[in-house]
């Protein structure tokens, strides 16, 4: 046997194996294998894209000649763009460019002449496929009463683009020349087609083959490597002792918040307060911060001092304890990732005028960042369950607030910050106004309607694991009563997303605690159903008519959604592994895109997009551990947290979640909370020192002596 | 992994420490400069901006500001026109000819429906892909009009407000040989000309510094933060690894006192 092998350690021949097999994968990710002949074809991941105008014109130009008052008809370029689309001069086009028609899309124009209804009615008959399945797509544009006819088109290659757009020029002009034949239209009343220069094109994206390949192949090759890595530990604990028991749970501490008088916790429980009482994102201070800071900003350096301070001068138990946890590492690769994504498209960016955008997208993802690093470090595990009744208690007043406005019109959050606030308050202009399609915005405490619904939809599984695992009767009315308040506040909103939301965290309940959610949440929903029906009346049969299935898939802001897969693409694959600019893609100048995957994607590209993929994953995945740990008050804390962090992963569907201060700050926190309840040097400190070593070392292997799950 | 652990494994790493360290400030600085020539000189990579604005009036021969006879609104529907075709490689190029300034760094865009910054076009993948490519062109034209006047306004966007305005002002130039240029090849009338009247000298200024230091940081911080968290997961993966518990019985050390 060792012939074969050489003498080379299993493990490494497994490593070989994996990366082997990871190359082969990479390579059928971006080649498809043919077999007559035999060969690999590229798949269609490469672009290019060309552009041509035509000035519809009059005989005796109208730009030179001041005795005519118009331009001739406004509607001809509109008239020819609708010719073009046609299957007939899709046809042509495809002939004279040399491809087959199937594989030739057109459509337009899209500037503003376009019927844009919030509902759409679906045809009965079967649509024809889709536009992004064709390989040759071909838009024409013309702008109401203009005289430009500007054609695009999107090809394998920028010559085949080019191709098109002169193949689709040529098919107008025959077409135009034919027709004034046919109806003998006098010479001088012919309009006439002016060229606007040649025809240009480029590749949109050359080498995303090659960085998809690369990228893939460094997946695969991960994977593999740790697979082979888990099994060498599996099969050295086989061989092994077993480990180490894990220190008995932390006995109570005298000082745990909120019978402490370490200002830490305290000065972290008014920072939630904020969070979840306060629009601090509208109020503009009477002091200049720098990078567009907000109420938030000098609220979390004082806090970060604060920290720091306790972390230099305090010794003992009240010391903050910095414990780097998976999280933690994913946290800093996301946010290390956005900034090198900001760096290297640094000189488009500032030609753009987006740099300085992109620049404060950092700073408030660092402040994100910090506000966890601080909780990790400062909470104590048996002072979170008692930061989760804060947190309900708040969003509780939040909701209540909520149905307030939503019945009489009064937002109390923005209002009495006004009054008793220094700075201004911007109020926002669609506060209390009616949408497109008919719903109230209500905003609340937040930005957003949909900021709103997610916030305390965030809050919801706590309530709920709060219901489920209380053994006291008067608390669990509490809860109850609780979660009516905060769905009754949620469904104000009229958002899909208060339902769609907080469904993806019972779901995460559901599947931990089956029996328990079945036999006391369904009697309580049934009830508090009826309860929030009378706090926000009509509030749920506009959500639920929202979500029937002849409506869903046609509102606008749904069909949106979909409509930006395609519509992204370029700048996609223009930067597919680190993106063009974390938060770059400025929803009002580029499109609004109502799916933060999707501008993650555009902002931090494909491994950007996996960090953050990470975050949710270590947050979960560390949950999960405290979860199975059969800690009581820690287990159905970290039960909650985790279905917290299922409404927040939903809601990255939903909205730009990481642009809306209010859901990822509680996002922050909650995940802060999961790591100081995970964090093993915070359950060491707290926990007897063990009397009795297992093993001694010597000092270098000592150092080495890490414990499971630190990392 | 704790603060103490952290700092541990780092001391104990020290080359590779400085290693990263190293790496992470060459990576730094050179994403922020291109090297150029021989020796090698740093030269940023993004560039300081400078605008300018001008304004071209659509007017008959005699000036309809001094005229009460003068009748411009045909002029509104001809600038709207005009607004499109400056857009067009035909124009882009001749503004290249008269500001000296190569064709292909030029890129032009507008008119737009509405103010830009406000987002109401959704531009299909195939518009979207054209102005992706001009994306990193340095020269950048602007062009509006008001729905009611037949005023021409020309943004530029250069390297430095002096190019800027050059630029700004050749579009005027450019537009001028456009418009002479169609009217000499269709024989129009040349008692009544299109007056095309430069209102005057483009105005230019700088819009922000190049950003350069920015890029040095954030790149020296993104390459330390991945370097240092590297380094720490290799470290902790090898310790997990060889964690004593997973040992076999024969890797294990003799038994001895416990260390405090």
């Amino acid at each position: 046997m060792s012939r074969f092998t050489l003498g080379i350690p299993r493990r490494f021949r497994l490593v070989a194996i994996a990366m082997t097999i990871a190359a082969v994968l990479a390579l059928l990710l971006v080649y498809r294998p043919t077999l007559s002949p035999p060969g690999l074809q590229e798949r269609g991941f490469e672009f290019g894209v060309a552009k041509g105008q035509i000035l519809v014109d009059t005989p005796i130009s109208a730009l030179a000649d001041a005795d005519q008052d118009g331009l001739g008809p406004g509607y001809f370029p509109l008239t020819y763009a609708l010719y073009l689309r046609t299957d007939a001069a899709r046809a042509a086009i495809a002939r004279k460019a040399g491809i087959d028609a199937n594989a030739v899309a057109a459509s337009g124009p899209f500037t503003e002449l376009l019927f844009r209804p919030n509902i759409v009615i679906r045809a009965a008959v079967r649509p024809p496929p889709n536009l992004e399945d064709h390989d040759y797509r071909v838009v024409l544009d013309a702008t109401s009463g203009r005289p430009v006819l500007s054609i695009y088109a999107q090809a394998p290659t920028s010559e085949e683009a080019l191709t098109l757009v002169r193949s689709t020029m040529q098919v107008l002009r025959e077409h135009v020349r034919e027709e004034e034949e046919r109806s003998r239209v006098p010479a001088t009343e012919r309009p006439t087609l002016r060229s606007l220069g040649a025809t240009e094109g480029g590749q949109v994206n050359s080498g995303v083959n090659v960085e998809l390949a690369v990228l893939a192949f460094i997946l695969f090759s991960a994977a593999g490597i740790a697979f082979v890595y888990r099994r060498e530990r599996r099969l050295r604990r086989k061989a092994a002792e077993p480990p180490p028991p894990p220190p008995p749970p932390a006995p109570p501490a005298e000082d745990d918040w909120p019978r402490t008088t370490r200002l830490l916790p305290w000065s972290i429980a008014g920072f939630l307060a904020m969070v979840m009482l306060l629009p601090f994102d509208s109020i503009k201070l009477p002091i200049a911060i720098p990078m567009d800071g907000k109420l938030d900003r000098p609220v979390l350096v004082l806090l970060g001092t604060l920290w720091l301070g306790a972390l230099l001068a305090v010794k003992g138990r009240g010391r903050p304890r910095i414990a780097i946890t998976r999280i933690h590492v994913a946290a800093l690769m996301f946010f290390a990732l956005a900034c090198l994504g900001a760096v290297l498209n640094a000189p488009a960016l500032v030609n753009l005028d987006e740099f300085t955008l992109v620049l404060k997208k950092l700073v408030l993802l660092a402040s994100y960042i910090a506000l966890f690093a601080i909780v990790a470090s400062v909470v104590r595990p048996a002072e979170a369950p008692r930061f989760v009744a804060l947190m309900i208690g708040l969003a509780v007043v939040a909701a209540f607030g909520t149905v307030i406005e939503y019945r009489l019109g009064f937002n109390a959050f923005y209002q009495w910050s006004a009054a008793l606030l220094p700075g201004s308050v911007g109020v926002p202009e669609t506060l209390n106004t009616l949408d497109s399609i008919g719903r109230t915005s209500i905003y609340g405490p937040a930005g957003h309607p949909v900021e709103l619904a997610t916030m305390v939809g965030m809050v919801v599984p706590f309530a709920v694991v709060g219901l489920l695992e209380s053994p006291e009767r008067r608390k669990r009315i509490a809860y109850a009563i609780a979660i009516g308040v905060i769905f009754a506040g949620a469904l104000a909103t009229q958002r899909k997303t208060s339902v769609v939301a907080p469904a993806a965290g019972l779901l995460v309940l559901l599947a931990y605690r089956p029996r328990l959610v079945v036999r006391r949440l369904i009697p309580v929903g049934l009830v508090l159903g009826l309860l929030v029906g009378l706090a926000s009346p009509g509030a749920i049969q506009s959500i639920f008519g929202q979500l029937s299935p002849s409506k869903f898939g046609n509102v606008r802001s749904t069909q949106d959604r979909t409509a930006d897969y395609d519509g992204v693409a370029p700048d996609v694959t223009r930067h597919v592994l680190l993106g063009r600019g974390y938060e770059s893609y400025d929803h009002t100048k580029y499109r609004i895109l109502d799916n933060a995957y999707l501008g993650l994607l555009i902002g931090v590209g494909l491994v950007g997009l996996l960090a953050y993929l990470a975050i949710l994953a270590t947050t979960m995945s560390a949950a999960h551990r405290t979860i199975r740990s059969g800690d009581p008050p820690l287990s159905g804390t970290a039960l909650a947290a985790s279905a917290s962090v299922a409404v927040v992963a939903v809601a990255t569907l939903l909205f730009d979640v990481l642009s809306r201060p209010h859901v990822a700050y509680l996002f922050f926190f909650i995940a802060g909370l999961i790591a100081a309840m995970r964090a093993p040097g915070m359950r060491a400190a707290q926990a007897p020192r063990p009397e009795v070593m297992l093993r001694p070392a010597e000092p270098r292997e000592r150092e080495r002596m890490l414990p499971a799950g630190s990392l | 992994m704790e603060l103490s652990q952290i700092l541990r494994t780092l001391s104990k790493r020290r080359l590779g420490l400085a290693a990263v360290i190293a790496f992470s400030f060459a990576a730094a600085v050179l994403m922020a400069y291109r090297p150029v020539g021989m020796p090698p000189k740093l030269e940023p990579r993004t560039v300081a901006l400078g605008v300018a604005s001008k304004q071209i009036l659509l007017d008959l021969p005699r000036p309809a500001a001094v005229n009460l006879r003068a009748k411009i609104s045909s002029h509104v529907g001809r600038t709207g026109a005009l607004l499109q075709v400056l857009t067009s490689v035909r124009l882009e190029r001749a503004i290249a000819r008269a500001s000296g300034i190569p064709a292909r760094l030029i890129t032009t865009e507008g008119p737009h429906p509405v103010p830009p910054g406000v987002q109401n076009v959704v531009r299909p993948s195939e518009a979207r892909s054209a102005e992706v490519l001009d994306e990193t062109t340095t020269y950048r034209l602007r062009f509006k009009a008001p729905s009611t006047l037949p005023l021409v306004t020309v943004r530029a966007q250069a390297p430095t407000p002096a190019e800027a305005a050059r630029l700004a002002d050749a579009t005027y130039v450019a537009l001028r040989e456009y418009v002479a240029g169609l009217r000499a090849e269709l024989g129009t009338d040349p008692r009544r000309p299109i007056v095309l009247r430069d209102m005057g000298p483009a105005i230019a200024g700088p819009l922000q510094g190049g950003m350069t230091k920015a890029v040095l940081v954030l790149g020296f911080v993104a390459v330390l933060i991945l370097g240092v968290l590297a380094l720490l997961t290799i470290d902790v993966l090898r310790a997990r690894l060889n964690a004593p518990h997973l040992m076999r019985p024969e890797q294990l050390l003799p038994d001895g006192p416990p260390r405090s």
